[in-house]
């Protein structure tokens, strides 16, 4: 029986979304744009954080730069020798990297090249995967692995060469013998990886330098003391933790970037607005329409109830449209507005923007959607009910 | 007879706040209306017949005095106490028809029961049958806006007997309407006084005081109890 009548009141409220269709739709329209932007947003978000949280999960436990006069300088071989009989240390491995210009199209891209040891890093550590062809291998010398987005730029396949201009503008080869898969957007789509022989050349480091150190710990949990053991032999270390750089790259993608925060002020704007717009409208027909229904024996619960669902459905439905029609704008590739997703793209080059939905942020666009609307509509449906029927009755 | 008064309204007042003014509606009104008896309120317009119903009917509370349906004071009851005598006990006729646009006739007689927990199809059974006795079968697919005046009364009357209620309250049932629709609309109210309900119209129609429905009735002026005529 109490089934049977929240079912009546449900069906009820569904007619009357189809007797006020012209409000219903004035309700509905900008609520499902809001939330298409929301979501659209929200989900490139979501696949940007995830994206550099992968790459952060192969991070070294701890990577060591030099600072001098608070800017990145070269490392030394022999600087290190000290810190690598720290206890708790288990392989320190020097890398370098840097960054190429490149013209393509008449456009200037930024590209990122790094050089490893071959023998001592695997590309499952470092989070990277190699789609086709193969990753380094001890012996190698000018070999490369490069990124999709290069690769399609450059036109490329594997056991091709590319030329580029060194640090002095000399020509130099490298002989692509990988490509990265698609998966590790941020991370390795505009990347070079070669051997460190290769990298210093190509950069201009001498024999012994380096840009970072990687520090693999026995321990993962020695983090901390071990970096506090690295700076108290030499304060002149840039100690960065894995917490740390995860952490950074999590602030980096959370509700604090202000583009995300701005779609979301304007979000709660919209909402607001519709919720004014619906506290405005509740006077006189719908005044009556309560007064009618309490005259017909409706308590005000019933006539809550009605109003309740009456804005989840529109409330779900404009949320769920919303969030479809936000998943299909990036499918298309989110014209017009990719440029605001990926701010970095004058230097980087192009790629499909990573999406993802997480399911933390599908609730809370279901939250933002839904909960303002149903407030709105049920707070004056309850003051519309708690004067006389007779008061609700005159409008 | 010994039966309780269905209403018992005991020195009722009703005084409005219109425009910072208080009106007086009604004032020390005093009537009862026994079970299955039919109460006519008559008297010129503002003389405080709608405003004497929508106490009986619950719609509004008395300003003073008190107001007794089938034994309950409803001066002691809350809102919720009053929306569950309103559906246990009243069916109510406006003379406005009170019927909502867009719905279809169907839907609008089976308001009433939808706070009462019948599912779908009892409520469609329900209000369909009570289509049927008022002759308006034909007409449940419609909407109510496409309905003559008449039609929409006759909806009106079966929206308020669907419940099957003790108590019907009508206020102006027969005006707008054509000579037909009015004998028709009698016709109806008779019936249901036949079958034990009991009744409080107002009316300034001369048909329906002539027709000899009413057992009792009152006559209002300027919110005051003119003149109380019993039959026999």
């Amino acid at each position: 029986m109490r089934l049977a009548k929240h079912a009546g009141l449900f069906g009820l409220a569904a007619s009357n979304l189809v007797r006020y269709s012209h409000k219903t739709i004035a309700l509905f329209l900008p609520l499902c744009l809001a939330m298409t932007l929301a979501s659209a947003m929200t989900f490139v978000k979501d696949g940007l954080k995830k994206d550099a949280l992968l790459s952060t999960t192969n991070l070294p436990d701890i990577t060591l730069q030099r600072l001098l006069g608070g800017r990145l300088e070269r490392l030394k071989e022999e600087s290190l020798s000290k810190v690598s009989t720290l206890p708790g240390i288990a392989r320190l491995i020097p890398r370098v990297w840097g960054y190429f210009p490149l013209e393509i199209g008449g456009k200037p891209f930024v590209y990122t090249l790094v050089g490893i040891h071959p023998g001592l890093q695997d590309p499952k550590i470092m989070g990277l995967c190699v789609a086709y062809g193969r990753f380094l291998k001890p012996g190698d010398g000018n070999e490369a692995v490069i990124g999709s987005a290069l690769a399609r730029s450059l036109g490329v396949h594997v056991g091709e060469s590319i030329v580029l201009k060194d640090a002095l503008g000399n020509a130099y080869a490298f002989r692509v013998v990988g490509l990265f898969a698609t998966s590790v957007q941020i991370y390795a789509t505009d990347m070079l990886v070669t051997t460190i022989g290769a990298a210093r050349d190509f950069l201009g480091y001498g024999n012994g330098e380096m840009s970072d150190a990687l520090v693999y710990l026995e321990e993962a949990g020695l983090q901390d003391l071990v970096a506090k053991a690295i700076l108290s032999v030499d304060p002149g270390f840039r100690v960065l933790t894995r917490d740390t750089l995860t952490d950074a790259t999590k602030q980096a993608y959370s509700s604090r970037a202000g583009v995300f925060s701005l779609v979301w002020l304007v979000l709660l704007l919209t909402a607001a607005l519709v919720a004014w717009a619906q506290l405005s409208s509740i006077s006189l027909e719908q005044r009556k329409e309560v007064g009618i229904l309490r005259s017909v024996g409706w308590g005000i619960g019933d006539i809550i109830e009605l109003k309740l669902f009456e804005s989840l459905i529109v409330g779900v439905m404009a949320t769920a449209s919303g969030l479809f029609l936000g998943a299909g704008y990036l499918l298309l590739g989110a014209p017009l507005i990719k440029g605001y997703f990926i701010g970095w793209s004058s230097v980087f080059p192009e790629f499909p923007l990573p999406a993802y939905a997480a399911p933390e942020s599908v609730a809370l666009l279901f939250f933002t959607g839904v909960f303002p609307l149903v407030f709105a509509s049920v707070v004056p449906s309850w003051v519309a009910s708690s004067v006389e029927v007779d008061q609700c009755l005159r409008g | 007879m010994n039966a309780k008064p269905a209403i018992i309204l005991e020195g009722v007042s009703k005084t409005y706040s219109i425009a910072k003014k208080e009106v007086n509606a009604l004032m020390n009104v005093t009537l009862e209306v026994s079970p299955g008896r039919c109460c006519m309120l008559v008297g010129p317009s503002g003389s405080g017949k709608t405003t004497l119903l929508n106490l009986a009917a619950l719609l509004t509370r008395p300003s003073a005095g008190r107001v007794v349906l089938f034994g309950k004071d409803t001066n002691s009851l809350g809102e919720y106490g009053l929306d569950r005598l309103r559906r246990q006990f009243i069916g109510v006729v406006f003379q406005a028809f009170n019927l909502l646009g867009g719905l279809n006739v169907l839907d609008n007689v089976t308001l009433p029961l939808v706070p009462r927990g019948m599912g779908p199809k009892e409520r469609k059974e329900a209000g369909m049958a009570t289509l049927e006795r008022l002759g308006l079968g034909g007409f449940a697919a419609l909407r109510a806006e496409q309905l003559s005046g008449g039609e929409q009364q006759r909806v009106a009357i079966a929206r308020a007997l669907v419940g099957d209620p003790s108590l019907m309250i009508a206020d102006e049932p027969t005006s707008n309407l054509d000579e037909e629709n009015v004998l028709a609309i009698l016709e109806i109210l008779a019936k249901l006084k036949e079958e034990g309900k009991t009744l409080l119209l107002s009316s300034h129609d001369a048909r329906v005081l002539e027709c000899g429905l009413a057992d009792t009735v009152v006559r209002l002026k300027n919110g005051a109890l003119q003149s109380f005529a019993a039959k026999g």
